[in-house]
């Protein structure tokens, strides 16, 4: 007797998977078209993605980089962990840990509003031609490769001939070597990263800027709102979506502080506050041939970034705002 | 219309069917000639690389001489170390590349060559120096490059002999003595306005140019008898008073404030600009160019080497090693080793061969000096000047430096280059001795000592070490570590494996039979 109801229900259940079942289906016979744009970016992701992680693998094993593609998959005796624990162990993992971090932060702080703060300003210009002007600016930097800034900035800084020193000397101080003060590296990167990134960042928020009803502008002035209070109260929560969705993907690249811009601005007098992760396995990796202990670095990072997406993605939702997923 | 049809599938597939037939006839006409084979070669330089023209126009003439087409793999300089490891691990075709050797032995990247040599190395047999052959010899025997440098010279002082007679200075013969005259020259303020560059040094070379001067052997390893171990000249008493010697140089500004990053260029833009009264760094820095364009500028201005330098603990410079530029070698998995080799050793069967190979053609990219048909005599050439080659189809150094050169070397009339060339050769103001006068320098205990570097990686993270030796005797020399703090500094080298490293590095100085 006691059986009897569950019979029933069961088949009721199975009846209602085969119906979602078949709703999903004809939804996707409805609109094959569609799924098949998808294609071109799934396939890419597969293959350009996903399938590339296998590599990791290298991080467990003793790769010889040299056998080949191969020896990916067939090459290297096991190691378990042994290029974890001769990264976690190694001399220079923390000070390496702690440059990434601090550059990173201070790129974050200042860098991260930036771009924001100029595409206010912008948005509040009403003379269109200053306005495409100062956007134009503010783009350019954007469009210079790492090696031309630095040759930029050792134009400003050198001690031998550089502008800034030339005006120190010419008040009778003594050369400073800007770019070989370990004091001073992370502040130079982080003021170029800022220069070479604010305009470019900006274009983003000025098109959801964009996107904000007019109405709302208007009904705030009759109300008497200041330039101000429209900002507060009308521009910025416009836009908070998109700063939340490009805060959240900046967190997971929290550890990429720019391998190209401190390469080209990096030198042994200055690796104490210079070197990051990314020049750490790029000279392990590259050019010392030592792959599976790079690849333990990279997949140490990799995995410390998906954590901060995650941690960030659950706190935008929690304070009510969009996420990722 | 279904005749129609048909009738245009067969044309169709006819018509598409017809050129592979003519192809086909095509490759069976021609598999009566000898086929090309083709070579792949690693090159890199600090210029850009040649024109595709100027590369199609030499691969030609190559292919018409000898039936082998060298292809070019470029990289800039910069660049070639990373992007060789890329090339090797992706399984790209490459047949021959230059590095050094033990590297790439211990991975199975490359192949003996001793069977090559034998088959097709006649004149790389005949024409190289005989004393550089170990240099690329393992313990048993089995050889796996060809040597592309020898033992040299490189890093000597230079002075600016007009300034020397204008303030009537003796050559210094000693450091103390050079220390002397680069206050002297500090005061003097040769370039006027505070823009004297008194000594123009680079870090790489810092060490080689004066070091030795206060160690027992050359940087950076010597022999403790002690406690018969190898040791690095970081360890050495005497390392200490020339880190001292350096941070009080470059405290009194007698050294250049960026020498730790400097480039090559910058370094002959400031030799070449004559505000630089004296040199201690690569000799190219003086030797090419940088001294003729002083001299255009300023007729009297010339640089004389120190002809000899002396510290508290002997001469002051340390020899570059013969395997320091390591070899060309054959990889593993190369498709055509034989004519790698081929290609290899035709560049060293004569002048027009090796000109060829390096420089290009004849009347397009360079133009012959003196030709002489019979080695015996040094040749002379010069290059046009047009940019077109850069050398990609032979790598390594000049002949000068590997062949027996006073019987087979090139030189140049170009007199912006006759500096470098009167030091490689030993003549002019070199004829008491230029590139090769050891008597001015030490060795390093492993100058000619083959280390197994792979196999050291597996027990000692080197890089963290030659990091920690670099970084941190540079923060002495700026000042920004105190050197009361050198115990310390050496007791973190013995935490993160010197000792260790020693250890290894000594048992390959024995292996190599150096104690015998």
């Amino acid at each position: 007797m006691s059986t009897a109801p569950a019979i029933p229900a069961t088949a009721q259940r199975r009846a209602e998977r085969g119906a979602r079942r078949r709703r999903r289906l004809a939804l996707l016979r409805q609109h094959r078209w569609i799924y098949f744009l998808m294609l071109p970016a799934l396939l890419f992701f597969v293959l350009f993605r996903y399938a590339p992680m296998y590599g990791v693998i290298i991080a467990f094993k003793d790769f010889n980089p040299f056998g080949g593609p191969q020896e990916i998959f067939f090459g290297g005796s096991f190691a378990g962990f042994k290029y974890f624990q001769r990264l976690f162990s190694g001399y220079y993992f923390l000070p390496v840990l702690r440059n990434t971090v601090s550059i990173s932060v201070q790129q974050l702080v200042l860098g991260f509003p930036a771009p924001i703060i100029l595409a206010l300003l912008l948005n509040e210009v009403r003379v269109s031609a200053f306005k495409r002007t100062v956007q134009t600016i503010s783009y350019l930097p954007h469009f210079l490769s790492w090696v031309v800034v630095y040759s930029l900035t050792y134009a400003l800084l050198s001690p031998t001939n550089g502008l800034v020193n030339l005006l120190i000397k010419s008040g009778g101080g003594q050369p400073i070597h800007f770019l070989a003060e370990p004091g001073m590296f992370q502040a130079i990167i982080v003021a170029t990263t800022v220069w070479h990134a604010t305009g470019w960042g900006s274009i983003l928020y000025l098109a959801a800027m964009s996107n904000i009803d007019p109405n709302l502008y208007e009904a705030a002035r009759i109300d008497g709102a200041s330039k101000l209070q429209e900002v507060w109260h009308i521009t910025i929560p416009g836009i908070l979506p998109v700063i939340i969705i490009i805060f959240i993907l900046r967190m997971g690249r929290i550890l990429d502080v720019g391998f190209d811009h401190i390469l080209a601005f990096y030198s042994p007098a200055v690796y104490s506050t210079g070197d990051i992760i990314d020049t750490y396995v790029y000279r392990e990796g590259l050019i010392n041939f030592n792959y599976s202990y790079a690849a333990a670095a990279g997949m140490f990072k990799s995995v410390i970034a998906l954590a901060l997406v995650v941690v960030a993605n659950r706190f935008s939702k929690r304070w009510g705002e969009a996420g990722l997923w | 219309m279904e005749r129609i049809s048909k009738a245009l599938i067969v044309a169709i597939a006819a018509a598409l069917l017809a050129p592979m037939a003519v192809f086909a006839a095509a490759d069976a006409e021609g598999s009566a000639e000898p086929a090309v084979r083709d070579v792949y070669i690693f090159s890199t330089s600090n210029a850009q690389p040649s024109t595709p023209e100027a590369l199609e126009e030499i691969q030609e003439e190559v292919v018409k001489r000898i039936g082998i087409r060298p292809h070019s793999i470029f990289s800039p300089s910069q660049q070639a170390d990373e992007k060789l490891a890329l090339l090797l691990s992706s399984g790209e075709r490459l047949d021959t590349f230059k590095e050094t050797w033990p590297e790439f032995s211990a991975r199975n990247v490359i192949r003996p060559i001793g069977d090559l040599l034998d088959a097709h190395g006649s004149s790389i047999r005949e024409w190289l120096r005989p004393s550089l052959w170990p240099t690329v010899t393992d313990a048993d025997g089995v050889i796996w490059g060809i040597p592309n440098n020898s033992a040299r010279l490189a890093n000597p002082v230079w002075i600016r002999a007009d300034l020397l007679e204008r303030y009537d200075k003796p050559v210094p013969s000693t450091i103390a003595e050079l220390g002397d005259l680069l206050e002297f020259f500090k005061q003097e303020d040769p370039a006027g306005n505070g823009n004297t560059i008194v000594m123009l040094m680079d870090l790489r070379g810092m060490n080689m140019t004066l070091a030795a001067g206060y160690l027992e052997a050359g940087w950076p390893n010597w022999y403790d008898t002690s406690n018969d171990s190898i040791r690095h000249s970081v360890e050495d008493p005497g390392y200490r008073e020339y880190l001292e010697l350096m941070r009080d140089w470059f405290a009194a500004g007698y050294i250049n404030p960026d020498f730790f990053n400097i480039k090559m260029t910058d370094m002959r833009a400031h030799v070449a600009s004559g505000v630089v009264p004296v040199v201690g760094a690569w000799y190219s820095s003086v030797t090419h160019t940088a001294s003729a364009q002083l001299a255009e500028m300023d007729p009297d201005a010339r640089y004389l080497m120190v002809p000899e330098l002396r510290g508290p603990k002997g001469v002051a410079e340390t020899a570059y090693p013969q395997n320091t530029g390591g070899a060309v070698m054959i990889t593993a998995s190369s498709q055509e080793p034989e004519a790698a080799m081929e290609c290899l050793d035709y560049a060293y069967s004569g002048y027009d061969a090796y000109a060829l190979l390096r420089y290009g053609i004849e009347g397009k990219d360079f133009e012959w000096g003196t030709r002489e048909p019979d080695f015996g005599i040094i040749n002379t050439l010069d290059r046009l000047g047009t940019g077109r080659y850069q050398g990609e189809f032979v790598r390594g150094t000049s002949l000068s430096m590997t062949v027996l050169s006073d019987q087979f070397a090139l030189g140049s009339d170009n007199p912006a280059l006759g500096m470098i060339y009167d030091y490689i050769f030993e003549r002019g103001q070199f004829s008491d001795g230029g590139m090769f006068d050891f008597s001015r320098a030490k060795d390093s205990a492993l100058h000619n000592v083959i280390v197994d570097w792979a196999k050291v990686q597996e027990e000692v993270q080197r890089s963290d070490l030659d990091r920690m030796v670099e970084e941190e005797t540079l923060k002495f020399i700026l000042g920004t570590r105190p050197l009361s703090e050198y115990d310390q500094f050496l007791e973190d080298l013995d935490r993160i494996g010197l000792q260790r490293l020693n250890k290894l590095l000594t048992e390959a100085y024995v292996a190599s039979g150096a104690l015998n």
